[in-house]
């Protein structure tokens, strides 16, 4: 295969994923197609004081299935649960992976908080099993991730907050388009722990009941955790779904740390940049999957972004975490891997969650899944901490 | 396009601070290089500038390198107008992150020390002063590494999606990490690097004359160093 390349559009190989909702893809499949939640009641969390006792922590017997996919040199959570989906995404490559030279095979890690237990136990002066400390640093976890999948070629770790597993993503592509790997497995994960409850209970951040994107009534938001992995390759490579990544791009409100601009300017500017990235009208998009974590403002913003670039005709917009919860860095590729599914599923996914729309949601909404529609491009959107703002588009073809 | 014009670069450690354009000086004597925190705290934003700046004051150790190093060479952004500042892209690297500010907040649980663990919480900080809504990257690094970096400020510039970069690469953690950690982090570490790419943009009008070929570039790190101490341009 020729190291060089002029494609900008990158062909999904493969997906893999883990939730609250459970391991491998067909718990995900099953979710979109009937608008399950995760997101309850989590009795791990509860009489701890944090805001919310609400979340979509992943289950004992859901981390069991993970473990039994692991080898014993797995030996922390995030590396567990990143490991079981990016298993799974290679799965979809067949054989082809193994034949793969090793060298030429690149690990994406996005992620904003790497392992965040063995943090607090070295905060706390608790002993940790001996090396455990080598994931508190992101690239400690992508080195050793890229070591478990026998991946030998750049390890890259990204780290924008919430908008973490689009512009890995991105960077996956980008690997490709340099002629640095064939084959790019790019994985999100992040856990939740004490750290990021008490960080966001701290903010006032947390939706007691529950999100609610894009709800009238919506609070807040509600922490989940988990890992997706999207395995990426060239247009030409034989062994892909048909699902390409075609365009991306970013921006910084430059307005707030914490809070999006009221007027969506940064995320129009991202959307647009990926559009133009992707060579697309903004008319050709016909399903939003937004970020939509059920706070008040960046659901509002997100609104006024997408009005922005898409005037009246907002294609139908649905938000996942009212599924399995906001997982930070991995969101991104998680909610990327709902896109995926909604294209070869043909099934528009739903935002559970969400009973009566905010006024200033778009008309276009879609609380419950609508089946029957096979969507040829999809725009994904994150925003984050810092006023990052990300976006994805991707193209479903036939094949 | 390989070769990129260098607009500015800027470079701080614990033995000197300074800009391409006023060269390294070493700290007065007063610095406190033994802080427990850190050297840069007890740093004050009017000893380099003059004026104050309010999010200094309040930023964590990363925070408050990035926002140095980024003023130093601050006057080649003065000069862009809002069009051009939304064609700036922001590209930082870092090893650490913010892991100092994530043993605070356990230590702590305050928001407004939460708000600073994320690491790319530095290049929000930037964005807002200088008004910049450009393309945004943050890698996290072997420490000291920076190759992502400036692999990344090529093809930022080289496909036009940005019409320059600001590249910084920066750690910072003092000497009160709990000992747990010291097998990820090593010793204490505080630097930060940057450089101010230009490509194929209008406002080259204001051409330094200075190129550089980034593909040789294999440090940024020593790339700032030398750029504010020597030329190293062609």
């Amino acid at each position: 295969m020729d190291s060089t390349v002029t494609a900008r559009e990158f062909a999904v190989a493969g997906c893999g994923v883990v939730t609250a909702l459970g391991c491998g893809m067909r718990s995900l499949e099953q979710a979109v197609a009937g608008n399950a939640s995760a997101v309850r009641q989590f009795d791990a969390i509860a009489g701890k004081g944090y805001q919310s006792e609400v979340a979509a922590g992943i289950p004992a017997a859901v981390m069991a299935q993970v473990d039994s996919l692991c080898p014993p040199a797995a030996d922390t959570v995030p590396l567990r649960l990143a490991f079981a989906a990016a298993a799974e995404a290679k799965l979809g490559m067949g054989d082809a992976w193994s034949r793969i030279p090793p060298g030429r095979i690149a690990v994406v890690l996005s992620t904003t908080k790497a392992d965040t237990l063995a943090l607090e136990a070295a905060v706390d002066g608790r002993p940790a099993p001996a090396g455990h400390c080598r994931h508190i640093l992101p690239m400690g976890l992508a080195g050793d991730l890229a070591e478990l999948l026998g991946a030998r070629g750049p390890v890259q770790c990204v780290s924008l907050a919430c908008t973490s597993g689009i512009m890995a993503l991105q960077q996956g592509c980008t690997l490709l388009r340099r002629g640095q790997a064939d084959v790019v497995c790019v994985v999100g994960v992040d856990i939740m722990t004490q750290f990021v409850l008490s960080g966001f209970s701290s903010l006032k951040s947390l939706d007691p009941r529950g999100c609610r994107p894009f709800d009238a009534t919506r609070a807040g938001l509600s922490l989940g955790e988990g890992a997706g992995a999207v395995v990426l390759v060239r247009p030409d490579f034989p062994a892909h779904t048909g699902c390409m990544v075609i365009g991306c791009g970013s921006s910084n409100d430059a307005n707030h740390l914490t809070g999006p601009s009221r007027d969506g300017a940064g995320l129009a500017l991202a959307i647009n940049r990926a559009l133009g990235a992707a060579s697309l009208p903004a008319g050709r998009i016909e399903y939003i999957n937004a970020h939509g974590t059920g706070t008040v403002y960046s659901d509002a913003m997100e609104s006024l972004a997408f009005k922005t670039v898409f005037g009246e005709k907002v294609p139908p917009v649905s938000a996942s975490k009212g599924m399995f919860g906001h997982t930070l860095g991995a969101a991104g590729v998680i909610e990327a891997v709902v896109c995926f599914i909604a294209g070869r599923s043909g099934t528009l996914p739903g935002t559970p969650g969400l009973g009566t729309p905010d006024p200033v949601a778009p008309q276009s909404i879609l609380a419950r899944p609508k089946p029957g529609v096979f969507p040829h491009y999809i725009l994904k959107t994150n925003s984050g901490f810092g006023g990052m703002n990300a976006a994805l588009v991707m193209e479903v073809r036939n094949k | 396009m390989k070769t990129f014009a260098v607009g500015a670069a800027s470079y701080i450690d614990p033995e000197s601070w300074g800009s391409d354009s006023m060269g390294l000086r070493p700290w007065p004597a007063a610095l406190d290089r033994a802080h427990p925190g850190g050297w840069w705290e007890s740093l004050r934003w009017s000893d380099f500038f003059g004026s104050e700046c309010p999010r200094f004051g309040r930023a964590d150790p990363l925070c408050k390198l990035t926002l140095i190093a980024t003023e130093l060479l601050a006057g080649r952004l003065a000069g862009l107008s809002d069009e051009e500042k939304s064609g700036v892209a922001v590209c930082l690297g870092t090893g650490l992150g913010s892991i100092a500010t994530d043993c605070s907040f356990l230590q702590t649980r305050s928001p407004s020390v939460f708000t600073y663990t994320l690491p790319s919480t530095a290049i929000g900080e930037i964005c807002i002063r200088h008004k910049l809504r450009g393309p945004v990257r943050c890698f996290m690094t072997a420490k000291d590494g920076c190759n992502a970096v400036m692999q990344e400020a090529i093809d930022l510039l080289d496909n036009g999606e940005a019409g320059s970069c600001l590249c910084i690469q920066c750690d910072a953690i003092g000497v009160t990490v709990p000992a747990g950690l010291s097998e990820c982090v090593g010793g204490a570490s505080g630097y930060a690097a940057a450089v101010f790419l230009e490509g194929k943009a209008p406002h080259l009008k204001n051409d330094t004359g200075r190129y550089l070929d980034l593909r040789a570039v294999a440090d940024l790190r020593t790339l700032c160093r030398d750029l504010c101490s020597a030329s190293v341009l062609g």
